[in-house]
């Protein structure tokens, strides 16, 4: 019935197609995307669906074909694209008013807010995800343990006091490490950083995030530090997912946080935790950053020391085993790596 | 059989069915059918004869099934289990 086109991010024609399309039904076409499907019946454009990676995405199908199986196609058929590149777990975001759409394809809800959804599907599970690191991290189901998300790039002196100050005050703690690798210093250098950083704390855990906290699924724009109406949204839907799954698997009653005076996505992510997590029965905490000679320490303020070469500046801020990190052989290319990036 | 990785087969038309298959400890299925509510068990009982076939101990299997017959759903099975697994 439809004739398919697949097209990959270097055709040109097909990608201005779809986002022409889009247009009409004022969506967006994505930076990002790697591969579109467009549908056509007598060569008039009916249809359309993208990915990138392995969240699928800008989805949107002419009214008069709408029930035919096109929105089943266009799934089959990204579906075998991420088969073909080994990917076999896979999202969809939705708008809310789509939910019965997608939930009688292959999807199954993760989570919903007042305007979004997170679908996933193919092989995984958030809940078996979870299970499964609960049981490898050994985590004795009695104790109530407290959580901190950070992406500690790099490892202060401020990440330090607030694992510091929840070890103190709680059984266990939980650090979960950004696992998306789009910061200056790379995934595995942060979180090897963290965990030099806190060797002495017996009963704290360092693990990477997964994909279930800001991650591309859950917080697309929060690693471009784009500030829109669509935060809110995001950060709400990451916080529920937090609540519903991670809370209640691994055992968490409490989350630190940090004041953030400087940016607003974070401070942002920060309101959202407060006004949700409750809800959840879990407690807040907000510690108040704490301040060096140089002023209230920060991540990008460390990064910005470090492009402009300045390095006396960074004792105050880091504790010794970040600035040992810097030094070493790893370290050292990704203070290279600072320095020759445009952005901080 | 043994699997070894993860694989899928077919699609999610109409009369078809989607199959993903993946290493797991024990046999695991999940069905999600169109027609669950007649049908589930014969679905069942379908996959089971094919992992018998094959001698399948340990996998997950997945379906989303869109009203597929019962050779279809034989061949879809068939086909994702070849794919992720390794002739003993």
């Amino acid at each position: 019935m439809f004739e398919i086109k697949i097209a990959y991010d270097f055709d040109k024609i097909e990608r201005n197609n779809a986002k022409a399309f889009l247009n009409h039904f004022e969506l967006e076409y994505e930076e990002g995307i790697d591969t579109t499907i467009n549908l056509y019946i007598n060569s008039e454009l009916v249809g359309t669906g993208s990915k990138e990676k392995d969240v699928f995405k800008c989805f949107a199908i002419a009214k008069s074909i709408q029930g035919s199986g096109a929105l089943s196609k266009l799934l089959s058929i990204l579906q075998s694209e991420c088969n073909q590149n080994s990917i076999f777990h896979f999202f969809l975001f939705s708008k809310i008013e789509n939910l019965d759409v997608f939930e009688k394809t292959l999807f199954q809800e993760v989570a919903h807010t007042e305007r979004v959804v997170l679908f996933e599907g193919g092989i995984g599970r958030i809940e078996s995800i979870l299970k499964a690191l609960a049981s490898k991290l050994e985590l004795n189901s009695h104790v109530k343990r407290s959580a901190i998300v950070m992406n500690c790039n790099p490892f202060t002196k401020g990440h330090r006091y607030l694992i510091e100050t929840a070890s103190q005050e709680s059984e266990e703690v939980i650090v979960f490490v950004l696992e998306e690798d789009l910061s200056l210093f790379d995934t595995q250098s942060r979180f090897e950083m963290v965990k030099l950083g806190v060797e002495d704390l017996k009963n704290v855990k360092v693990i990477l995030s997964g994909e279930y906290i800001i991650s591309s699924k859950t917080f697309p724009t929060y690693f471009l530090k784009k500030n829109d109406d669509m935060t809110q949204v995001y950060t709400n839907l990451d916080v529920t997912i937090f609540g519903k799954y991670f809370c209640e698997i691994l055992g968490i009653d409490k989350r630190y946080i940090g004041t953030e005076p400087n940016c607003n996505i974070t401070e942002c992510y920060n309101l959202s935790i407060q006004n949700l997590l409750p809800q959840f029965g879990v407690e807040v905490k907000v510690l108040k950053r704490i301040e060096s000679a140089e002023g209230v320490i920060s991540a990008s303020k460390v990064r910005e020391y470090i492009k402009k070469s300045e390095y006396e500046k960074l004792s105050d801020m880091l504790p010794e085993s970040t600035i040992k990190f810097l030094q070493s052989e790893k370290g050292r290319r990704c203070v290279e790596k600072i320095q020759k990036n445009s952005k901080s | 059989m043994k699997i070894i990785k993860s694989s899928s087969s077919g699609s999610l038309e109409s009369n078809d069915l989607l199959v993903f298959v993946s290493p797991n400890s024990g046999v695991k299925i999940e069905i999600d059918s169109i027609v669950k509510l007649q049908f589930e068990k014969s679905i069942y009982e379908t996959i089971l004869k094919v992992l018998e076939e094959f001698e399948v101990k340990d996998v997950c299997i997945k379906i989303e099934d869109k009203g597929a017959l019962d050779f279809a759903i034989f061949a879809r099975v068939k086909t994702a289990l070849l794919r992720a697994g390794e002739e003993k």
